[in-house]
């Protein structure tokens, strides 16, 4: 288990290599010139040239790859080149905002998705998977900038249940239970379409288990229904399910995005949004990269747990 | 013909007299499965008793009920799309079939187990044997310990010839050969005593050494606990290795039944010769293979008349337009055949 940890780890670093690259050349190759945006009415030839020369965009590609991810290594990731701050002072911030509603949204899909999943495979073609299966087409289809200016609309302007943005409030911050408040819509519109996708996947999964020789072998002696199904079908799918949810780590973080801009939530989504408008592409490319590394970590994350549940392997 | 003049090699049975008393009784059985295109009638109106002490077995040929009638008998079709359109199972005067779950989880393992025809895929593989087996010993004795419940397992394990039952039972599916994981089916089996024993193709997947061992542990359980044996196989060798009585199936119909020796030196249905002679012979001197021409019927599109009138070299008018019933051919063998109807035996 140990050995398999470490050598997942290890694994990483080439991954990460390859991301850092490559979020690195996306930027150094889309169109337009640093040292014109930085200049902008101040501009001159000359200026622009001594300008290129002092940040080093006169040097061959890999040069500056290099030292970009020298700097990177070593925590600097530059700086803003709009807010005139360090970009790793903002993501470090701004990550703990996107994880928290990133967290919450798991915290959703988990325990949602499982239970609907596997109830409707349990209940094959009865009205609750009927409805299941509807519900979750349902959900699927309503894109995330669309769902959460619905739930804005519906909980925060003609019922207002749910405050509209933000974090906190801000004359009145309440501590947990205000966050609570402010993050229950954000997290509802991220995790929305993951608990689509997760709980048809689940419900697959578990037909496909409940079809195995080996169910129809545990109801031959005597196992009732409840146990057959949520014993000796669940254990089964656990894998296929952890393998979903790590993947959906980095999906929900996709769709944190969209639900950080529609409810002003502050994190890198939302700052990612700003620094694209304002082309801030130091900051572009550290949110990026950050959530980048989200992705690469929940994976993993989700490799190592699928390994520990996989009695084939031991 | 050719199988009659090799000496069948068949476990001595203690007197399976045809009057004997029954464990278990299915009484026309219906199992349809209502499908897209249709009613699929898998088994429809199969009829026969289990003698106590006796091993029964079931051949047919792929898609000819025997499986559907095994599961039916313990309730274990899906329902939908399976559902028991009649009939009765009655396990010493209980009806299964209008048993409800809870009360069939009781007898289930209990009173009646199966052993199954894919023995790794039968196993979870999620689960080591000892779990497995603790599992279903506790299921059916709640008063067991689960230390109680481990020796009692090793006892089991070392019943089927495990010489180190504490290694196999710490195993996973995929770490035993197919024959272990059988034998483990097998333990599994009999881990409650039961009375009777369903075994679909037990054998089907194993090479045939590992068949004479599987099938030994069968004639061991039936000779020392009087178990009684529904035997669903496609293996003639097997049929005559252990069986008593047998029922031919053919297209979810019970085509003849009789004593094993009678129907395989005497066949009286078309169909059961036919199958017969589907036997490879080493002693034959014909180069050919015998086959039975055609297909089965489709099952959602039976004929009007006998299921087997299209592919029988006997066919008459009537076997096309009226269905036979099971008519006495010889003294305790039962067939479904115009050729034996009352019509039949009147012209003789």
């Amino acid at each position: 288990m140990l050995r398999f940890i470490i050598w997942r780890l290890i694994h990483v670093v080439p991954v990460l290599l390859g991301v850092s690259f490559v979020v690195f050349s996306i930027l150094y190759l889309i169109p337009g010139d640093i040292a014109t945006t930085l200049l902008s009415m101040f501009y001159t030839e000359e200026r622009a040239a001594m300008l290129r020369e002092q940040l080093g965009l006169d040097r061959p590609m890999f040069v500056q790859y290099g030292r970009w991810l020298w700097a990177a290594l070593h925590g600097d990731l530059g700086q803003s080149l709009m807010m005139r701050m360090p970009v790793m002072t903002v993501l470090l911030d701004k990550t703990g905002n996107s994880l928290i509603l990133t967290g919450a949204s798991l915290l959703i899909v988990i325990p949602v998705s499982f239970l609907m999943g596997t109830a409707s495979a349990a209940r094959f073609r009865k009205p609750f998977d009927r409805f299941t299966v509807f519900f979750s087409l349902l959900l699927a289809s309503m894109p995330v900038f669309w769902l959460g200016i619905a739930l804005l609309y519906l909980f925060g302007v003609r019922i207002p249940l749910f405050p509209m943005s933000g974090m906190y409030n801000m004359a009145n911050p309440g501590g947990i239970l205000d966050l609570l408040h402010h993050l229950f819509l954000p997290a509802v519109t991220t995790a929305a379409t993951s608990v689509a996708i997760v709980t048809r996947v689940t419900r697959g999964a578990m037909l496909d288990t409940l079809s195995q020789p080996y169910i129809l072998a545990a109801r031959s002696r005597g196992l009732p229904g409840s146990r057959v199904i949520y014993r000796h079908g669940v254990r089964n799918i656990l894998p296929t399910f952890s393998n979903m949810i790590g993947l959906q780590i980095g999906y929900l973080f996709g769709s944190a995005i969209f639900s950080e801009i529609i409810f002003n939530w502050p994190g890198i989504g939302l700052q990612l949004y700003q620094s694209i408008l304002h082309r801030d592409l130091t900051m572009v490319q550290g949110c990026v990269l950050a959530v980048a590394i989200i992705f690469v970590l929940g994976n993993m994350l989700a490799d190592i747990i699928v390994y520990a549940l996989d009695t084939t392997r031991k | 013909m050719g199988r009659t003049g090799a000496e069948p090699q068949r476990w001595d049975a203690t007197s399976p007299a045809r009057s004997g008393d029954a464990v278990l009784s299915v009484e026309r059985l219906r199992t349809y499965f209502d499908t897209p295109a249709g009613v699929v009638k898998a088994v429809d109106d199969v009829s026969f008793s289990l003698n106590r002490g006796d091993i029964l077995a079931i051949v047919g040929e792929s898609g000819s009920g025997k499986s559907v009638t095994a599961q039916s008998i313990m309730k274990l079709v899906a329902m939908p799309p399976g559902r028991y359109a009649s009939g009765q199972v009655v396990l010493d005067g209980i009806d299964l079939l209008s048993q409800s779950e809870r009360a069939l989880g009781a007898i289930r393992g209990k009173r009646i187990s199966m052993i199954f025809q894919n023995p790794r895929a039968a196993l979870n593989p999620a689960f080591t044997v000892s779990t497995l087996m603790v599992e279903t010993l506790r299921r059916h004795d709640s008063s067991l310990s689960r230390a109680e419940a481990v020796k009692r397992a090793a006892a089991l394990l070392r019943a089927v010839d495990f010489p180190d039952p504490e290694r196999v039972a710490a195993s996973y599916p995929h770490q035993m050969s197919g024959g272990m994981c059988q034998r483990v089916g097998v333990a599994l089996s009999m881990a409650c005593e039961p009375e009777v024993l369903i075994a679909d193709e037990p054998t089907t997947a194993l090479d045939v050494l590992v068949q004479a061992t599987i099938l030994l542990l069968l004639k061991r359980a039936h000779a020392e606990r009087g178990l009684s044996i529904i035997l669903i196989t496609h293996d003639f060798g097997v049929l005559r290795a252990l069986a008593t009585r047998v029922i031919v199936m053919y297209a979810g119909q019970i085509q003849e039944q009789g004593r094993v020796d009678d129907v395989l030196a005497n066949p009286q249905h078309p169909y059961t010769k036919a199958l017969i002679q589907a036997v490879p012979d080493p002693d034959s001197t014909d180069q050919r293979l015998h086959q039975i021409e055609g297909q089965p019927p489709d099952l959602l599109n039976l004929p009007a008349g006998c299921s087997f009138a299209d592919r029988c070299a006997f066919v008459m008018p009537k076997c096309r337009s009226e269905r036979p019933e099971l008519y006495e051919a010889a003294a305790g063998t039962d067939v479904r055949c115009h050729l034996f109807g009352p019509e039949a035996s009147a012209h003789q």
